[in-house]
């Protein structure tokens, strides 16, 4: 069976692309299945310019392609946003197909290798960017979506209900993904595979960033993933500024991500950009506990790499996806206000044990349902039938 | 108690410690109240609708806190002079921004009202109908351990040739629900039939192309016509008189022209006594005879309506190709 996949941009960028890039690494592993992955040469989200170089790439078993981008975001883009952003079901398909166009990144390179893909099935991820929205539906019967959807205006315009009914099947993170896409767009028919996401293996590493960022001494909690409005993390900048001002103590909130707002580090907070895995495997690994502040998930691997990591987590109860990952798991708590956000983080700062305790169910959770084997299974047999 | 269940209680335990200490500290009014609106400005512009718990509440709280303006302008600046002149000018003006933060505080209230007496409202009917529920819902929990033993019987046994040959050849999605054990499904998908299921079971729904939801919930997310077939099953034993007649019109209504139908039901007199009378008497819903899904088949000009039995006679099949 020949698989490809179709994604803007591939490396440790994104959490959708990220994980999707690592089920494409091993699904090539898999005896019996030539796997192709083809993306753009762009890194960043913002502008979509081209960081890497184009061409053909092994990355283990899995042959990556790498093409141009012929145009990114413009100005042109952010009122066509925002016009979206106000109503969705007011735009007419041609002011969609802009939209999309400008969302990026186009590039005739990756079209006509989709095209021209000899591939059983062909996987896009996620449906938010043109290479879905303009590519998959010319494959008809070979596009699987892997939407990496979560609820927002974009998810209700028409173009995007047209591109998944035209789809073979559907491959969500979650169940509660699975739930809003079925309620959002008539889909509920196709086939479909509710797997969610493996983590790839902690790194090992002596890295002495926590030293180097002055947190060797002084315990901290952290945020890991982009930092702007929509992820919550200006949110909890509030919070957590509300709550030392209220609670004086040794506490750092660390954030780890790419700022899409200017975020200044104080004695409070602290912006760490730029951080390869093993930073962020150490910086997890000498947390107290994790907050993903989101309510807009379609899985969320953080919470699993945090687990992993062996601290818990601390969740939006807005966010039905991670909170469902957190009330099955019993890995760690929830929060729908500041009342209880105070609450809830002086629990687990003070209590040492509560932490471990969660910690370990989460992790058991990671592993007993997201395991790559289990996952890889799961994955393969829906591709089976599919084809 | 097992330590899984010791480890659920005691997670819920803390939860329900950390609402209460919130609730606590809320209601004592520990928080300056324009400190929590700001907090919660923020931290709501991002929330799904559908993802508020008390939707209607939580919104005409916001337009509320939103419509309270504040005249007593912010004086703070880097400069002393600044802070001075912002002084002066608050101080002059003052009379004017009071009376226009009035006016918007009492537009606040006029729009909040009707919100308030709509949401009264719909809180009644929501009361009424949960006391109808109550009525018609006797020994609730006697009937959920019933229903959870009739959900797993398995209706396969003989009659998987019966449906392989009755959707041998259809072309597009066959839904199969409700289901509660995958080997039929997993039978009818290895024979080629593009067969999907629909189950409200967690444990099911593990398997490839089979969905976790309520059937009805399911078909009423569906678009007309998007079905080549189907086969009912699970709620035709176990369902009220209700639920199995709109399964079969939503079902009727979701599936394209020359659509295969088969319905599977346990033979009321083998289910009794198979399940002894007290449990007979108290499920919610019975089987109907299949005369009497022949009967409905028929007024909907279905034709090739055929029934069989299962090798252990314990079920019946009705296939039937839809008009």
């Amino acid at each position: 069976m020949k698989l490809d996949f179709v994604i803007p941009r591939y490396g440790p960028v994104g959490g959708a692309e990220n994980a999707v890039g690592a089920l494409a690494r091993r699904v090539a592993q898999h005896p019996g299945l030539t796997v192709n992955l083809h993306t753009t040469c762009a890194l960043s989200s913002n502008s979509w310019d081209n960081a890497e170089t184009p061409g053909e790439t092994f990355d283990d078993s899995l042959r990556v392609h790498r093409y141009l981008v012929d145009s990114g975001r413009n100005d042109d883009w952010s009122p066509l946003e925002r016009r979206i952003q106000l109503g969705p079901s007011s735009i007419d398909a041609l002011t969609q197909d802009q939209f999309f166009f400008h969302q990026g990144p186009v590039s005739e390179g990756l079209a006509s290798a989709v095209r021209n893909s000899q591939a059983d099935l062909v996987m896009f991820a996620p449906y938010l960017f043109w290479p879905t929205m303009a590519l998959a539906p010319q494959l008809k019967n070979r596009a699987v979506i892997i939407p990496a959807a979560h609820d927002e205006p974009f998810l209700r315009l028409s173009r995007v209900a047209d591109m998944l009914l035209s789809s073979r099947g559907l491959v969500f993170g979650s169940a509660a993904e699975q739930r809003l896409l079925n309620r959002t767009h008539s889909v509920a028919h196709l086939p479909s595979l509710v797997l969610g996401w493996g983590i790839e293996n902690p790194v090992d590493s002596d890295t002495p960033i926590a030293h180097e960022l002055g947190l060797s001494d002084r315990p901290y909690v952290i945020c890991v993933g982009r930092i702007e409005h929509a992820k919550g993390t200006l949110a909890l900048i509030n919070f957590w500024r509300t709550y030392k001002s209220r609670s004086p103590g040794d506490h750092q909130l660390v954030l780890l991500g790419e700022p899409s707002v200017a975020v200044e580090s104080d004695d409070d907070v602290l912006v760490v950009s730029g951080a390869d895995d093993a930073t962020k495997w150490s910086l997890l690994r000498g947390a107290d506990f994790l907050i993903n502040p989101s309510a807009l998930e379609s899985f969320s691997l953080v919470l699993f790499e945090a687990w992993a990591a062996g601290i818990p987590v601390l969740v939006n109860e807005c966010c039905e996806t991670t909170r469902d990952h957190v009330a099955r798991s019993n890995g760690g708590l929830w929060y729908k206000n500041y009342p209880e956000f105070e609450v809830a983080v002086r629990r687990l700062t003070s209590d040492s044990s509560l932490r471990t305790h969660l910690a370990g169910h989460g992790e058991d959770f990671g592993k007993r349902f997201y395991s790559w084997d289990v996952l890889i299974q799961r994955f393969t047999d829906f591709c089976r039938r599919l084809v | 108690m097992s330590d899984s269940q010791s480890d659920a209680d005691y997670f819920q335990e803390v939860v329900t410690e950390i609402e209460l200490e919130a609730r606590r500290r809320a209601a004592t009014g520990e928080y300056p109240r324009e400190l929590l609106r700001s907090l919660d400005e923020e931290f709501r512009r991002w929330i799904p609708d559908a993802s508020l718990e008390n939707g209607i509440e939580d919104t005409i709280r916001g337009i509320e806190a939103a419509s309270y303006v504040d005249a007593a302008v912010p004086l703070e600046s880097r400069s002393p002079v600044g802070s001075f002149t912002k002084w002066v000018v608050r101080r002059l003006t003052y009379f004017y921004h009071r009376h226009m933060a009035q006016q918007i505080t009492a537009l606040g209230i006029h729009i909040t009202r009707p919100l308030r007496l709509i949401d009264a409202s719909l809180k009644d009917i929501n009361r009424r109908l949960s006391l109808v529920e109550d009525q018609l819902d006797v020994s609730a929990a006697a009937r959920s351990e019933l229903i959870a033993s009739v959900s797993h019987l398995s209706a396969s046994e003989g009659i998987e040739e019966i449906l392989v040959k009755h959707f041998r050849g259809v072309s597009g999605r066959v839904l199969l629900g409700d289901l509660f054990e995958p080997s039929a499904l997993n039978f009818l998908q290895n024979q080629g039939v593009d067969i999907y299921g629909v189950t409200p079971s967690g444990e099911a729904a593990t398997a490839v192309d089979i969905q976790q939801a309520e059937l009805i919930e399911h078909l009423d997310h569906l678009d007309n016509n998007a079905l080549a077939g189907f086969i009912l099953c699970g709620i035709t034993d176990r369902g009220s008189l209700n639920e199995q007649l709109r399964a079969l019109r939503l079902l009727l209504l979701r599936s394209r022209a020359g659509a295969r139908a088969a319905i599977v039901v346990s033979k009321p007199e083998v289910l009794s006594s198979q399940l002894g009378p007290v449990a007979a008497d108290l499920l919610q819903g019975r089987p109907l005879h299949s005369e009497t899904w022949c009967y409905l088949l028929s007024r909907e000009n279905a034709s090739d309506i055929t029934v069989s039995e299962s090798s252990d006679s314990a079920f019946c099949l009705i296939t039937a190709t839809l008009p």
